[in-house]
């Protein structure tokens, strides 16, 4: 399960620079009350021990020896004898993703004090905390049952790593057999507590549907920005206007998020789906419970390499570089009982930052904090094509008050024809640009339609709508923005209705009606806009 | 196990059928309304009525209002991937143990097929129970209407169809396992 690192003499070698490159990533708590840039409060593991002398190989678990599963069955069953007061022991392990407050799914675990012991509960889910926060908690696990086999076995250097579940292989559908069988406490891998298709082999039945494997979803082309937000604007490193689960890995939040609201793709499907299937009301459903089952870490495992594959199709799938996501730091314990803290720079490459990988898989398409280009392979595609402007009305100030205000642009035949195209059966995307955007004063966002006829009462419902201007800045300083929107639907449902007339007239409603604008908001205007044109994408 | 015919139940009856309301308000200028005041890009093209829909042991169908003019812009943005998606608003888990198949226009009577054109994903809430934290599941609605339009299954509506997944793994007397406040249709 382990291989030599070819490149470890280079990496030990070059430890005291990372050190230095890695200030630059790492923020946090000097403790002395100041916030830095600091290069203590994330310790890189090779920096302050010897460097492992493997990476260790983390293989599918239809692929283990009998002699392996035996050694592993035996490291689990130590870690479950311990008290639940070691940092080492199954029970304490389990209870730092959830844990019950009083028996229900499973039996809560008695702790003194009003507090719950350091870092219980304190998993990352429905954020986009939630790759990274799992990769810490699955690697320091590992290291704990690592030990516990050696221990367990007694020899102090006996290989072992954490094995994955590929339940998207067809043939691995069953809960593999070593953790139903026996079904008796003499098998420390046996929970009670799962579906009974998952406890038992039921033909036609499996444990895990081909829908609730399936990471089609995350792994297609919509799915390539790593983490989003659903408002207008957003934290540098994830893109804007983006429900949850058109991320790959969910949504921003600048404070870790026990469970928050953000779930990305892959989290839903296949994480969340696995859980439930699972556990069907047991364990493994329970997030209280479900680290206590020991299919939990094989399947987080293979949700950890889903990440790696995932950055593998390249394609402008990337990271994030958002700063929180980057710097944040949790706790863990490793082998030895004894907290570690890591950040989202710290396990960017799992092979040489974390001294594992997946049997099989190259680590390709990552970008480390300190680096600025890709460590290997490459970062994504080609880059899109330049946008092309079509039209582009005069550069003169529009200024928007109380009223509907309308922009005519003259609109070439050839333009007129090519949006046409575009709108039709042509691939390509229209876009409605406004540039020199900027607040003037607080108090009224705008509708934007194209081409409301007159007289018409504006329904954002109609295929004439496209979008609103809503500022978010200060007046005294507000800079100039660009807004765009994307109308190739709309001219085609335009067109459809008849309505295409081969002009562009877009026209700018005030978002609170114009009626009640008037009576409370004076005559003065609210945004300028120095300039429409159509782009061709 | 979602192909075993055992475990499928008819979604001929009991179900709940959520019809189209005039009242039905997208959220704030045809955009998400946020904290902050912020609006999202994002389009709404049609929407449910809001409502407390729960989810049991048993099939759910609602529909979502659409104009006649509607149903164009549907097929529009339904060209291209990723355009039109339907979005699962206000989803809350009130207990674990139960994911959810979800199918666009499923014919009543017929069974549900996760490898069918009109399934469309699942719904899987992984959190603790009663947790208030609202979510929302949505999926890109192009192949399932692509596919039904190929095989002129198009019938200019909208109505999904939530299913209980692995219907024998837990018992059904208790209650629902999760709710949901509406679905939005929309376009990117």
């Amino acid at each position: 399960m382990r291989k030599r690192r070819a490149r470890r003499s280079w990496l030990w070698a070059a430890v005291p620079f990372a050190v230095l490159l890695l200030a630059g990533c790492n923020g946090g708590d000097n403790g002395d009350g100041t916030d830095t840039a600091d290069t203590t409060a994330t310790t890189e593991p090779s920096t302050t021990e010897p460097p492992a002398e493997t990476v260790f190989t983390r293989r599918e678990i239809h692929t283990l020896s009998a002699e392996e599963i035996s050694r592993y069955k035996a490291g689990v069953a130590l870690m479950q004898s311990r008290a639940a007061t070691s940092p080492t022991s199954w029970l304490y392990q389990a209870n730092m993703h959830d844990f019950p407050e009083d028996d229900g799914t499973c039996p809560a675990t008695p702790f003194s004090g009003p507090d719950p012991p350091e870092a219980w509960g304190t998993c990352q889910h429905a954020s986009f905390f939630f790759l990274a926060w799992h990769r810490m908690y699955v690697y320091y696990f590992e290291r704990v049952l690592r030990a516990a086999v050696r221990e367990a076995s007694g020899d102090p250097t006996a290989d072992f790593a954490l094995p994955y579940w590929d339940y998207e292989n067809p043939a691995n559908r069953d809960l593999p057999e070593p953790f139903r069988s026996p079904a008796d406490a003499s098998n420390s891998l046996f929970v009670s507590a799962r579906a009974s298709n998952c406890n038992n082999v039921v033909a036609g039945n499996p444990c895990i549907s081909d829908a609730e494997a399936s990471d089609d979803d995350a792994m297609d082309p919509q799915h390539t920005d790593f983490c989003g937000c659903r408002t207008a604007t957003c934290a540098a490193g994830c893109v804007a206007n983006r429900r949850s689960d058109e991320t790959f890995g969910g949504n921003f939040t600048a404070q870790p998020v026990h469970f928050g609201s953000g779930t990305g793709e892959l989290e839903f499907q296949p994480h969340n789906a696995v859980h439930v299937a699972v556990g069907a009301g047991g364990w493994m459903s329970d997030p209280a419970c479900a680290a206590r089952d020991p299919i939990f870490w094989l399947h987080h495992a293979n949700i950890d390499r889903l990440w790696q594959v995932w950055l593998n199709q390249g394609g402008g799938r990337a990271n994030t570089t958002n700063n929180e996501w980057r710097t944040q730091t949790f706790t863990f314990f490793d082998e030895t009982g004894t907290a570690q803290t890591l950040t989202g720079c710290q396990v960017l490459n799992m092979a040489t930052q974390l001294d594992y990988q997946y049997e099989g898989l190259p680590v390709n398409n990552v970008v480390l904090c300190d680096e600025g280009g890709p460590l290997t392979g490459e970062a994504g595609g080609p880059p899109p094509a330049a946008p092309k402007t079509l039209v582009a009305g005069a550069a003169a100030e529009t200024r928007l008050g109380v009223r509907r205000t309308s922009v005519k642009v003259a609109l070439p035949q050839a333009a007129s024809q090519r949006i046409l195209t575009l709108s039709g059966p042509d691939p390509g995307r229209v876009r409605l640009v406004l540039e020199g955007v900027k607040l003037l004063r607080h108090g009224s966002h705008y509708e934007v339609y194209l081409n409301l006829p007159a007289g018409a009462t504006p329904d954002p419902k109609s295929p004439n709508y496209v979008g609103t201007v809503a500022l978010f800045d200060h007046p005294a300083h507000a800079a100039e923005t660009t807004r765009s929107f994307d109308v190739t639907d709309e001219v085609a449902a335009l067109r459809a209705a008849g309505q295409w007339t081969g002009e562009l007239d877009v026209s700018f409603v005030p978002g609170h009606g114009e009626q009640a604008l008037t009576a409370t908001a004076g005559s003065g205007p609210f945004v300028s806009v120095r300039k429409v044109s159509i782009e061709e994408r | 196990m979602c192909s075993s015919p055992h475990r499928r139940a008819s979604v001929a009856a009991p179900f709940l059928l959520c019809l189209a309301l005039a009242g039905c308000q997208p959220p704030a200028a045809g955009g998400a309304a946020a904290p902050g005041g912020e609006v999202s890009e994002t389009k709404v093209m049609a929407a449910s009525e809001p409502a407390r829909i729960e989810l049991g042991a048993e099939p759910v169908t609602v529909a979502v209002p659409l104009r006649p003019e509607d149903n164009e812009r549907l097929l529009q943005a339904a060209a291209e991937p990723g355009r039109l998606r339907l979005a699962i608003e206000g989803l809350q888990l009130l207990r674990p143990g139960r994911a959810y198949e979800v199918y666009l226009n499923l014919p009543e009577g017929a069974a549900p097929d996760p490898k069918g054109p009109h399934f469309l994903g699942l719904v899987a809430l992984y959190a603790p129970a009663g947790d208030p934290a609202e979510t929302t599941r949505s999926f890109d609605l192009a192949p399932a209407v692509q596919a039904l339009r190929e095989r002129g299954r198009w019938p200019g509506e909208v109505k999904v169809t939530l299913v209980p997944a692995d219907g024998d793994k837990v018992a059904a007397a208790a209650g629902p396992f999760l709710r949901f406040r509406r679905l939005v249709l929309y376009t990117r």
